[in-house]
């Protein structure tokens, strides 16, 4: 009796095939999803790409997290981050309001905004996140949301941008730096942004004030005019003012 | 442009034509004719046309000629001859280019003139139609030039080399990641969403005569 139970697991076992097996765990399913995401995101860090996307796909993770986790799957630059968008809001309108209605509101909208920016400096967050928040009980509709999304992810790489700014200015690599010198580059950038975007002949003229040559002019008139020990800036101070300048080109919703 | 072109009438264009009911023979020779009658002291410097698929263009002038002799004669004078705007009249190059007639492609000084006559010139029969468009006479050839161009598009950035400023280590690269930012901030702006959220408050407060109509 014994034996013959023995020599019925062991057939059991090899019907089930390969396939079978994987059907069964719905393994495949889940590694097929992680490398389509994979392969249509291509991201820089594959693995860290792909621990990130398991951990996601455990069930505790609040429905914020999982946007996040969504919209960091590709760069703003790429198109498909317009699709990770969409999934993103998706995602987000499982939010329960209340008992009957389900959808994005300001409230979560406002978590998820807090989310994106957590690497950001605070001054800059309050005041990106003062133009573009709703009030908790407004419905977000996608335009608005794909909106306020796309100029927090830009931000990031904006302020990034900014503290290199800021280093190739520091050349002592003291944390300061020349404030005449400094407020000259954020001039000349606002003046850049100044030009509408019709105006081809502002634009030229902008390009040319941010190329070499411009630059070196409006610095050397700007060195010429200031004192040998002008004040000094910190790159906070810095990455702050530049900000202001990519804040007044995003709108306030109404 | 600071000066106005005259102000001549341009007659419309006729076409030379050999026909008679049987047969229509186009002789690819057409006529415009500009009156100057008009204007007191008249002089051109300058003729300002687009070309549409015409191959030669010669320009007669009607003048008043103050002779020693006679006094005044009025005579036709051939002032541009045959001058070629498509180099090959089968071909497109130059078909529909803008052509500017200055002093230099004159064979004399037009003062005095009353009419001008321009003979249009199509040898080619591959083009169905010929003319030219936005014809326009100016008075002197100096001042209608267009404005020089800002310094900073003429200059040659051949010198940059030398360039150093105290405080800063490489221009390059801030220029560069300036212009970055310039783009980012431009791109984030062509994203903003136009949609109305429908919010009624003002400043924080809500306007009572409008939330009583909603």
């Amino acid at each position: 009796m014994t034996e013959r139970k023995k020599i019925n697991s062991s057939d059991d076992l090899p019907k089930e095939s390969d396939r079978q097996f994987l059907e069964r765990t719905s393994v495949g399913m889940l590694m097929r999803d992680a490398l389509g995401k994979m392969i249509a995101n291509r991201p820089d860090d594959p693995i860290s790409f792909l621990a990130d996307y398991f951990e996601s796909i455990e069930d505790n993770t609040s429905l914020v997290q999982r946007a996040d986790q969504v919209l960091k799957m590709t760069h703003y630059s790429r198109p498909l981050f317009e699709t990770n968008v969409r999934s993103a809001y998706d995602i987000l309108s499982n939010h329960k309001v209340n008992k009957k209605v389900h959808g994005v509101n300001g409230a979560v909208y406002s978590d998820l905004l807090q989310v994106l920016c957590k690497n950001l400096p605070d001054c800059v967050t309050s005041k990106l996140l003062q133009k573009i928040e709703c009030s908790p009980n407004e419905a977000v509709h996608y335009d608005v949301f794909k909106s306020g999304v796309f100029a927090c992810c830009v931000l990031q790489d904006y302020v990034l941008l900014a503290e290199q700014l800021f280093q190739s200015l520091d050349i002592q690599k003291t944390g300061k730096a020349n404030k005449s010198l400094c407020d000259v580059v954020v001039e000349q950038l606002n003046t850049a942004l100044g030009s509408s975007r019709t105006d081809a002949r502002r634009i030229l003229e902008s390009g040319y004030n941010l190329g070499v040559d411009g630059l070196y002019l409006a610095l050397e008139r700007a060195l010429s005019r200031s004192q040998r020990n002008a004040s000094l800036q910190t790159c906070d101070q810095f990455v702050a003012e530049i900000c202001e300048a990519f804040l007044c080109k995003v709108k306030k919703f109404s | 442009m600071t000066e106005r072109p005259l102000h001549c009438t341009i007659k419309n264009p006729v076409t030379i034509n050999l026909s008679d009911l049987k047969s229509d023979f186009h002789s690819g020779c057409r006529i415009i004719d500009v009156s100057l009658s008009n204007i007191i002291n008249p002089e051109v410097g300058e003729i300002h046309f687009k070309n549409s698929y015409t191959a030669y263009l010669t320009v007669k002038a009607k003048c008043r000629i103050v002779d020693a002799k006679d006094g005044n004669e009025i005579r036709w004078r051939t002032c541009v001859k045959k001058m070629k705007l498509m180099p090959n009249p089968h071909v497109e190059a130059g078909a529909q280019d803008y052509f500017v007639i200055t002093r230099k492609n004159m064979l004399f000084e037009l003062i005095n003139v009353s009419a001008l006559r321009i003979i249009l010139q199509q040898p080619s029969p591959v083009w169905k139609e010929f003319k030219i468009e936005d014809l326009k006479i100016f008075r002197s050839s100096e001042s209608n030039r267009p404005n020089p161009l800002p310094a900073w598009l003429t200059d040659s950035p051949s010198k940059s080399g030398k360039k150093k400023i105290e405080g800063v280590t490489n221009l390059e690269s801030l220029s560069s990641v300036l212009q970055q930012l310039w783009a980012l901030s431009e791109e984030v702006a062509a994203q903003q969403t136009n949609r109305a959220l429908g919010r009624y408050e003002v400043d924080g407060c809500y306007e009572i005569n409008l939330l009583s109509y909603t």
